[in-house]
């Protein structure tokens, strides 16, 4: 498989000093808004540890061999792709730009007879589906890492080896927050688009993830920050063009931990396309531009499948006790996290 | 083939989909002259309290009007704990997110009608339908479907969770809770009316009627709203007091 590992990748900076870290070796359990273990969330919510700026020692378990601080990054866990990828692009054509996807069995389409999208181009209304859900790092459309910094990196690193040795990383879907735009994106679970001349709305199961996009227009001069950003939105032929600035920096690119910085600036265009199946898929081809986190601009690929037969199951987050029992509970080192978190 | 016929035939298949993409548009817009309730809308007298179109108390049976009385008693003196919304920015749900002092917009296309509140980020998906569907378990927003007729918009949902309130007060409703919701424009477009039947059986001695307006609200933008972060800064959950421009 290309461009999944991580291996090529060394070491750039040391990791600040920390409190001792333990290795766990219970199952990971995937949630609705993070990864974690059982005996984790146990030993940290149950004993209701209030975390903020320190890390959890969660007792009787055995110390990790070396020191993950300065030690070289845990292998990356191998992609989990809960829908199966999509089929191999074409070679020599955009969706080449789907290298690096692992080939396999193609995700589901809508059943026969289902309503089809719009004859207009331009309505990206309804339900779609991902085909590819990655719980790894993301890769660019051409297969590479994600270009990081260092502190970029150091911010992925410490997240990956905190998750892969049985430590919650709380993200802001954890805290019932906003995921941001690119998390929502990836999620294996539906994305529903609503579109008006002047708004077009992406919303999210995961999360209850909500991007409302203002058609024309300019970013206003005093942004305030937030989870989503600005977002304004221009046609380019049938592609809608979204520009986005004004981030919190309190979001993530992926579910693995990607730092985003309230620097960055995201463009995507998303298209309606037929890649010959019973129905037209919708593509999304995301730039990344974040100087703080990566040396250079990034662009990844995603593709849902046409599904006006499914909805959005509702996800009331703040009503389960998850965001009462996380608030304030910071498990990453806020001094290499600074400006992730509140 | 030839580049030029491949072009010729490219051209010739743009210009047939932009003949269907053109009456496509024009019969969707023929469409929308008499139920395009697209827009940003908000309420235009929030109310704490859900009262009969003739201001009277819902017709709850006795043991619910005593659970409600208590807690307008406990609203009364500040204590709102009993709400899952105020305690912890739990999904409002419907009706109650109706009468809430937060704008929100109306989408439709050819399969659903969507809302998008801007309270917390909560939105609601309806198919366009005859039935409505069943529901594995109970939710805020329930599961729902839209019918158009005439001028109006009704959307009939069940499927509701009992957890919810029928009110900011903590009017209870059980999971049998049935509600339809009549839509029409009043003032050429400037206002929504929404007429609100209430069946549920456990709860109240019979069906009961009340009704809501809206004012559309044409430069407004949804803003992004995370309830759990204005709680955080000390802000109310639901700010009573805020107006829409």
């Amino acid at each position: 498989m290309r461009g999944c590992g991580f291996g090529k990748i060394e070491p750039v900076g040391a990791f600040p000093p920390a409190a001792t870290f333990w290795r766990g070796n219970g199952k990971i359990v995937r949630t609705r808004s993070g990864i974690l273990l059982p005996w984790v969330a146990a030993a940290v919510v149950g004993a209701g540890l209030s975390t903020t700026g320190v890390y959890a020692q969660p007792g009787g378990q055995a110390p990790a061999t070396g020191d993950w601080r300065t030690g070289p990054p845990q292998p990356a866990p191998e992609p989990v792709v809960v829908i199966p990828g999509d089929k191999p692009p074409p070679e020599g054509q955009i969706n080449a730009l789907g290298a690096g996807l692992p080939a396999g069995p193609r995700a589901p389409y809508a059943p026969v007879g289902a309503p089809p999208p719009s004859a207009n181009k331009r309505d990206l209304s309804g339900v779609w589906r991902t085909t590819q859900f990655v719980l790894v790092p993301l890769t660019t459309v051409t297969g590479e890492p994600l270009p990081y910094t260092a502190a970029g990196q150091n911010v992925l690193w410490h997240r990956q080896n905190m998750s892969t040795s049985g430590y919650a990383v709380i993200s802001s879907t954890y805290v019932c927050r906003p995921a941001g735009i690119l998390n929502s994106l990836n999620f294996g679970f539906p994305i529903e688009l609503a579109q008006t001349d002047d708004t077009i709305a992406i919303m999210a199961e995961e999360g209850r993830g909500l991007l409302t996009i203002r058609m024309g227009g300019k970013h206003p001069d005093n942004l305030q920050p937030s989870f989503n950003g600005d977002a304004i939105g221009h046609w380019e032929g049938d592609a809608l063009v979204v520009d986005i600035v004004g981030l919190n920096g309190e979001v993530n690119a992926d579910w693995a931990g990607s730092p985003l910085s309230d620097k960055a600036h995201i463009v995507m265009r998303i298209t309606r396309i037929d890649k010959g199946g019973p129905y037209e898929d919708l593509q999304a081809l995301v730039s990344v531009d974040d100087p703080v986190n990566y040396t250079k601009p990034w662009t990844i690929l995603k593709t849902y499948r046409w599904r006006p037969d499914q909805h959005l199951d509702e996800f009331d987050c703040e009503k389960g006790d998850q965001a009462a029992n996380t608030e304030g509970l910071r498990l990453e080192n806020p001094e290499l996290i600074k400006g992730q978190r509140k | 083939m030839s580049g030029v016929h491949m072009n010729l035939r490219t051209l010739g298949l743009r210009l047939l989909g932009a003949a269907i993409a053109l009456t496509v548009a024009g019969q969707q817009a023929a469409a929308q002259t008499v139920s395009d309730f697209s827009g940003i809308w908000t309420v235009e007298k929030p109310s704490k309290d859900i009262r009969t179109r003739d201001g009277g108390m819902p017709p709850l049976l006795p043991d619910s009007l005593k659970l409600y009385e208590q807690r307008q008693k406990q609203a009364a003196q500040g204590d709102l704990s009993f709400d899952p919304v105020d305690a912890k920015c739990a999904m409002p749900g419907v009706p109650r997110i109706l009468a809430m002092p937060y704008p929100f917009q109306i989408f439709r296309n050819a399969l659903r009608v969507v809302f998008v509140y801007e309270f917390n980020h909560n939105f609601r998906s309806v198919d366009i339908a005859e039935s409505v569907p069943a529901a594995d378990w109970g939710t805020a927003y329930g599961k729902a479907t839209a019918a158009f007729a005439g001028d109006q918009m009704v959307i009939k949902t069940g499927g509701l969770t009992d957890e919810t309130f029928l009110d900011a007060l903590g009017m209870p409703h059980s999971s049998a809770l049935r509600i339809t919701e009549t839509y029409r424009m009043l003032n050429g477009g400037k206002r929504l009316a929404v007429d609100l039947r209430i069946e549920d059986p456990e709860v109240f001695s019979a069906p009961w009627e009340t009704s809501l307006t809206f004012r559309r609200l044409p430069n407004h933008q949804l803003q992004e709203d995370v309830c759990l972060d204005r709680k955080a800064d000390g802000e109310p959950v639901i700010d009573w007091r805020r107006q829409q421009k």
